[in-house]
């Protein structure tokens, strides 16, 4: 240990790297087959705020056969100190160097963490490219939302998991046990083989250039396994409580939104099976807060039961819930102040656009009258501070519509005129247009244009009252590109990387100049994949990879965008035509008619 | 009001591990624990604890201290076995003891003792240089350390905090110090900071070092206290 602590002593929160956290797994490593590190590569208390990791984490060790550790990126100060020591990347459970596990899994959530990839993979003593890769190298994993279009990572990957992971990333382990178990018998190319046969598996080799791979799938989410040890970390992470799926999937169908697209359809979880988990995890975790998480928690069918069986439950255990999304509707303003009877923090909602006619065309089903109505009720019951967040460079937009976001945030101030300490928070992000979403096609905005727009809003907001935030431009440009791009970028990523990209994705080491010179180094125009406007019949870089909806209904959504027409949500009507269900053998899951019924 | 004070250790493995964080796993074991803790009153409830002086991130403890208050009494024994079982494997339960005091324990304890060990070979040439820099040490009128921290520099004369002399001993592989430190409500020095200046101004042998806080007292015009006497 003597060794480590010369590097700990010097680097800030070293509790980051040292593990040994309650629930945390300890196996003998020599007693399992298939050694697994899971990451989400970005700093600790990024990754293990990761609900997705936790469930692979859970389910990897749950097999006998497999340990599961987990490994995240070390913050800049840690990366230096180690450089300079000699030292290897390691896991967290047993310190084992990266380069001495069977795979290394990484969790692709946004594209601001590609460049921390390089970085681990290097530190932790493996080839970047995988075709620098031998049998003696871990085979190198993806997954999660990025992973929809695997394209620009594809260099450094010797395979991607499409979909839902739980149960893929079993299938995963058992066939590098097989492997392993006949002496790793056809070397790489025959594992590589076996897990281009798994369903969702995308194998980014030219040998294996498949015709199209379709996402995974939990059918019934109530009965698919859901971990109630997560580990208790020690520092303070971003999501430090319990965290509580409801349901996944969205189908309410707003236009920008990938999430919405690719979790389709809703499957929830049955409220007695959420009573039951919710007690585990308070059991077993000692922590004090319930999050009930899903992409729209305020839409789970039977919420008004299940907030109150779960406040008649716990509140005598003093652990209270929260809400992390609410609807723009009074249904959502009265749940808060039932859950929220005593921390009356502050309340965010989400109206996107600013004009009615823009909220059309992104089918966000909300009105200003919705807004007010709910902002009003949100003051009158104790609330003193609106968060809003809004969106500027939609496509169709225009200054009026940028300008009308200030118009309706002062709206919102002036319904809190008898409030004290009254606050309005307007936060603006970019809009960067998202693969297998039906602005999949558009061009986004250059970053003099994204700037201009801000502008308008930085003066409009001159007065002060209304504290204003927006995204840094430069950073916006960096994600659409990755976002939408294909396999050329590889050689760009790496350039940037040695050059010293790192945490893009955080503002104090974000350096845009950096990109600059990759891009021009490596001959790729940036332009290319963003401000261009895609032709209908172009073949896109992630047309292989299949989420379950049509380009045919996205095309169809992207002309309804274009017309301000609403598409209605499926969750409780007709069927939109999206095609998930049909095409993979599910269905939507909504316990509400059994209640009723 | 029953109130239970509980001993714990800080291995290797926790001392990384701040002093809130520290106090937030404390927290989370007790719930876990399911035991009868007093909870204060108002908007936003929260445990009844009262904390130990803080240690510094990178020290081990075989003496942390929390006080515990509790709706109901409790045994001893039963309170310690059932909060054992729902700490991390980083952090042990030494002893627990009903107390009837009101004084809070970061105050009361005010004398703390520490061991570094330095990772120098003890060979006689080190022994002498370690010697000869403890010597001159204690002949110093002043020992000036300069703390900088992001929000500036402080200048702290560690002799003021040092109770008693520097014990020197000679471990395998490495020097074993042994000191007291106090501290006041104005400061304290850290085990790192009484190191650090012996190793810049009076040439103590450099090498890796572990810090580990070994005893915690209470200090005051009567005498010395254990803290489970107070």
């Amino acid at each position: 240990m003597l060794s480590n602590d010369s590097l700990l002593h010097s680097v800030a929160k070293p509790a980051r790297y040292t593990g040994g956290e309650w629930n945390a797994i300890r196996k003998d490593p020599a007693a399992v087959a298939v050694r697994f590190a899971l990451s989400l590569p970005d700093v600790y208390e990024v990754g293990m705020s990761n609900l997705g990791l936790k469930i692979l984490y859970g389910v990897l060790n749950d097999r006998e056969d497999t340990y599961a550790e987990r490994v995240y990126c070390p913050w800049p100060d840690m990366e230096s100190v180690m450089r300079q020591a000699g030292a290897t990347l390691c896991s967290l459970e047993t310190q084992t160097p990266l380069r001495e596990f069977d795979a290394v899994g990484f969790s692709l959530q946004y594209e601001m963490i590609y460049s921390n990839i390089l970085t681990m993979l290097d530190l932790g003593g493996i080839p970047l490219e995988r075709t620098a890769r031998t049998q003696a190298d871990p085979l190198i994993v993806g997954g999660g939302p990025c992973a929809y279009n695997p394209e620009p990572l594809a260099d450094f990957f010797d395979c991607f998991v499409i979909g839902e992971g739980e149960d893929v990333i079993g299938e995963i382990a058992g066939t590098l046990a097989a492997w392993k178990q006949n002496g790793k018998s056809g070397g790489r190319e025959a594992l590589l083989s076996a897990l281009s046969e798994l369903d969702g598996v995308y194998v980014p080799t030219e040998a294996a250039n498949p015709a199209r791979v379709t996402k995974r799938i939990v059918a019934d989410l109530d009965t698919s396994p859901f971990p109630t040890r997560p580990i208790v970390p020690y520092l303070e992470t971003v999501h430090d409580r319990i965290m509580l799926e409801l349901f996944r999937g969205c189908s309410r169908g707003c236009r920008f939104c990938q999430a919405g697209v690719v979790y389709r359809p809703v499957r929830e979880r049955k409220p007695e099976t959420l009573l039951r988990l919710a007690q585990e995890l308070a059991d077993n975790t000692g922590y004090d807060e319930i999050s009930l998480v899903s992409l729209s928690s305020a839409d789970y069918s039977c919420l008004r039961n299940l907030t109150q069986d779960l406040m008649t439950r716990f509140a005598p255990q003093r652990v209270s819930l929260s809400l992390p999304s609410l609807r723009v509707d009074s249904f959502s303003i009265e749940l808060a102040n039932e859950i929220q009877k005593v921390r009356r923090s502050g309340l965010t909602f989400a109206p996107e656009a600013g004009t009615q006619r823009l909220r059309d065309v992104i089918n966000k089903g909300v009105t200003e009258a919705d807004l007010i109505e709910a902002a009003g009720a949100a003051f009158r019951s104790g609330w003193s501070n609106i968060k809003l967040y809004f969106m500027i460079g939609l496509p169709t937009e225009t200054d009026e519509d940028v300008l009308a976001i200030a118009d309706l945030a002062r709206k919102v101030l002036a319904l809190a005129r008898n409030v004290r300490n009254r606050k309005v928070t307007v936060s603006v992000s970019t809009f960067v247009p998202k693969p297998h979403t039906p602005f999949q096609w558009v061009p986004q905005l250059s970053v003099a244009e994204m700037e201009r727009r801000q502008n308008l809003l930085r003066v409009a907001f001159r007065d002060r009252s209304i504290s204003f935030n927006w995204h840094d431009a430069q950073t916006s440009r960096l994600e659409g590109v990755f976002a939408r791009g294909d396999r050329r970028l590889g050689k760009t990523l790496a350039e940037a990387w040695r050059r010293g990209a790192r945490f893009d994705g955080w503002s104090e080491h974000f350096k845009p100049g950096i990109w600059d010179e990759a891009f021009a180094a490596t001959g790729v125009d940036p332009d290319f994949y963003t401000v261009r406007e895609r032709t209908p019949g172009e073949a896109l870089p992630w047309s292989h990879i299949h989420c379950g909806a049509s380009q045919e209904w996205l095309a169809a959504e992207w002309r309804q965008a274009l017309a301000g027409a609403l598409t209605a949500d499926c969750r409780h009507g007709e069927c939109t035509g999206c095609g998930v269900c049909q095409d993979l053998g599910v269905s939507v899951i909504d316990w509400r008619a059994n209640l009723n019924g | 009001m029953d109130k239970m004070r509980v001993a714990l250790t800080k291995t290797d493995e926790t001392k990384y591990v701040g002093h809130l964080d520290f106090g937030r796993a404390i927290e989370r074991a007790l719930r876990r624990a399911k035991l009868p803790v007093a909870y204060s009153v108002g908007f936003n409830p929260h445990m009844k604890l009262s904390f130990g002086p803080a240690l510094s991130v990178g020290v081990a403890s075989d003496a942390e201290y929390v006080d515990v208050e509790l709706t109901e009494p409790m045994d001893a024994v039963d309170f310690g076995r059932t909060l054992s079982a729902q700490l991390p494997p980083g952090l042990a339960f030494v002893a627990a003891r009903a107390v009837f005091t009101s004084s809070a324990l970061a105050a009361a304890l005010n004398l703390a003792s520490y061991q570094v060990t330095v990772a120098v070979p003890p060979t006689p040439g080190n022994l002498a240089a370690a010697r000869t820099a403890l010597e001159a040490f204690a002949a110093a009128e002043v020992a000036l350390y300069v703390r900088r921290t992001p929000k500036g520099e402080k200048t702290m004369d560690v002799k003021k905090f040092l109770v008693g002399e520097v014990a020197m001993a000679e471990g395998r592989d490495c020097i074993v110090l042994d000191f007291w430190l106090r501290m006041t409500s104005t400061g304290a020095v850290k085990p790192m900071e009484v190191l650090g200046v012996l190793n810049g101004q009076f040439r103590f042998p450099s090498g890796e070092a572990a810090f580990r806080r070994t005893a915690l007292k209470a200090e005051h015009s009567s005498g010395v206290q254990d803290p489970f006497e107070i």
